[in-house]
């Protein structure tokens, strides 16, 4: 009897929080869902939640408030992907964040807040932990 | 991110967009999206070679045809694929700027709009 279980796929990034994190960080996320094998719709909810939550790190916190390091996270375990993302940063909650109210018109439209919106609503679920003086996000989505 | 911006006869522009519309493709084409916009009335969006879209991306987009809007003109979103649409829904894009999939609907939309008080 031949068992087929698929490896766990593990890949993780630390980025400096400088001008360059984002550009690097959509390097190894492209890399990450190809060695991943994940499929075109799981692939983009990654892609989104991870995008979303480093550049809210990168905008947030000034001076001894602000992130120097992002450490970046993809676990792959059988049906489900798990993303997560710390930094050294102040505390911050998304997931206290009251949701938006969309815009009914292109008038009342303002810039931003949609972030942390895309997310809850892209990834399964979304928990915050802090520990060690760190943000922690988890996010975890289906695998197609 | 490639920007291509064409003058149609029709006196409509059409934009093309093509590649990830993420943070930092909305921060290079926003001075250059923004400055079209900002001279047209009618405007085509074709999104239909984004592969991806962030909430900056969507701000671009936005802040475009709310300028337009404000000069009584029109901008219309052509043919974004499945997962780009769907952020747009999800963001409730599709509430303020009008999505549509064939080209002669998109044209007859901002024609009619630009022309409309």
């Amino acid at each position: 009897v031949i068992a087929c279980v698929q490896a766990p796929y593990r890949s993780t990034l630390v980025l400096r929080n400088d001008s360059g994190a984002l550009a690097r960080m959509t390097e190894w996320i492209l890399g990450v869902c190809q060695a991943a094998a994940l499929g075109t719709k799981s692939a983009f909810a990654l892609q989104l939640c991870l995008e979303e939550a480093v550049a809210n790190i990168i905008e947030h916190g000034e001076g001894a408030a602000r992130a120097s390091e992002i450490v970046v996270a993809v676990v792959r375990e059988g049906d489900r992907v798990i993303l997560t993302v710390e930094d050294n940063g102040a505390p911050f909650d998304p997931t206290k964040m009251a949701a938006p109210l969309l815009p009914r018109t292109i008038e009342e439209a303002t810039a931003g807040g949609l972030g942390i919106h895309l997310m809850r609503r892209f990834a399964s679920d979304v928990e915050y932990r802090r520990e060690g003086g760190r943000n922690q996000l988890w996010l975890t989505f289906p695998s197609d | 991110m490639d920007m291509q911006v064409e003058d149609l006869d029709s006196g409509v522009t059409n934009i093309t967009l093509r590649g990830r519309l993420d943070t930092v493709a909305a921060g290079d084409i926003d001075l250059k999206f923004s400055t079209v916009v900002g001279a047209k009335r009618a405007i085509v969006v074709d999104m239909s070679g984004v592969d991806f879209l962030a909430s900056l991306g969507i701000r671009v987009l936005v802040m475009g045809a709310k300028a337009v809007r404000n000069k009584g003109g029109k901008v219309v979103l052509l043919s974004p694929d499945a997962n780009v649409h769907s952020v747009l829904k999800i963001a409730g894009i599709d509430q303020l700027i009008p999505i549509v999939f064939d080209r002669a609907t998109a044209l007859s939309i901002v024609q009619l709009g630009a022309a409309s008080p």
